[in-house]
């Protein structure tokens, strides 16, 4: 049983069960903490990891064939082409999408995982805020259920199962756990050393009447979006609740043209990142 | 589905970089290498092009009538007045095309 004077260590403890954070998704963020991302530091850092490096060609080189050229097998020359921004979004989402994938809660975790940083990312480049911190957020919002589904699976699924309905989830998993799972992922992403924002989206993204920062309200409305598209599709996605002060503070209008837009681009992102 | 040069924008796409615009291309442009290219390098995912293979009528009619019955399960039990303001919206957008 978990519990609230000691949940830092404990987590700190489940932490070892989980693979390691990624590193260059850490280096990337510091480096965005100093507002001064290095083209050549950055293009250098993703080509050392072989799989954001093989991302990075493939979208090059897709630009090259149109033009019937011959397809680059440097990455550095790679990330010349496709610049800056587009190796960014490669290093998060390759780095997080690999790492969620890895740790152990099933194809759902993942999916929902991958909608809500698609969505909360869009969400953020239509208010001007970081999509990076976004979809690094959207990606670990649900992280703490990893770890109670590592101290009791069947505990765990049997109280995911009888909240379907009423949304009570949080409740119910601090009855059982001792602590929820909002809790424990947002002192997992202090274990790891990511920025105050993301621990406090993680922490209050079920806060239903709460904003604390714009990423937060963020993440807590892509929970609700991506359920209201049916993404992944799944009988779970349920909307009863929505927190009306995280739409003021992004300003949202949900029939707008912008909007309208968005759910159009979440759903396809999604579709295209998923049919791989 | 891949962007290739001959579709057309069915909406406008822009971009921007520190706050200056730095892409604007109108609905009814045809895409071309070139476009194609900066979208990549805009890092904009996706674009809104016309559709060449439209649905039927019918078609379309049960896509809209299946869309509407799921949403409304999504939504049950009945949602709160900020919900159904989502709702709406949702209900008003309609079913994307596969």
């Amino acid at each position: 049983m978990l519990n609230s004077a000691t949940l830092a260590a404990d987590v700190g403890k489940l932490a070892k069960s989980l693979p390691p954070f990624p590193a260059i998704v850490i280096r990337l963020l510091d480096m965005l903490r100093d507002d001064s991302v290095s083209f050549d530091v950055l293009s250098h850092m993703a080509s050392q990891d072989p799989v954001i490096s093989a991302n990075i060609l493939a979208h090059a080189n897709h630009v090259r064939r149109m033009h019937a050229q011959a397809d680059l097998s440097d990455a550095r020359v790679a990330a010349s082409i496709i610049g800056i921004n587009r190796v960014r979004r490669i290093v998060v989402a390759t780095g997080m999408n690999r790492f969620v994938s890895a740790v152990p809660g099933g194809p759902f975790l993942f999916h929902h995982s991958l909608a809500v940083a698609i969505t909360a990312q869009e969400l953020a480049a239509l208010n001007g805020d970081s999509q990076d911190l976004a979809y690094i957020a959207g990606m670990l919002h649900d992280v703490g259920q990893l770890c109670l589904h590592l101290i009791d699976e069947t505990a765990f699924e049997k109280v995911y199962m009888d909240s379907v309905g009423d949304g009570k989830l949080v409740q119910r998993e601090a009855a059982v756990f001792g602590a929820d799972h909002c809790a424990v992922g947002a002192h997992l992403a202090r274990h790891w050393n990511l920025p105050e924002e993301i621990y406090s989206a993680i922490l209050n993204h079920h806060d239903d009447e709460t904003v604390t920062c714009p990423l937060q309200a963020a993440i807590c409305l892509s929970e609700t979006v991506v359920r209201a598209l049916d993404i992944p599709q799944s009988p779970k996605n349920r909307v009863t609740i929505l927190n009306s002060h995280a739409v003021a503070e992004l300003e949202i209008d949900w029939g707008s043209a912008d909007m309208a837009d968005l759910y159009d681009r979440c759903v396809t992102r999604y579709r295209h990142a998923t049919q791989h | 589905m891949e962007l290739n040069p001959g579709m057309v924008l069915a909406k406008p796409v822009s971009a921007s970089s520190g706050g200056y615009a730095t892409m604007s291309l109108s609905a009814g442009g045809m895409l071309t290498e070139e476009t194609i290219a900066q979208l990549v390098v805009k890092g904009i995912e996706c674009v809104a092009v016309v559709n060449t293979d439209p649905v039927s009528a019918s078609q379309y009619a049960q896509a809209v009538h299946s869309y509407e019955a799921r949403l409304h399960q999504i939504f049950e039990p009945t949602p709160n007045a900020h919900c159904q303001d989502l709702l709406t919206a949702m209900l008003l957008r309609g079913p994307m095309p596969c």
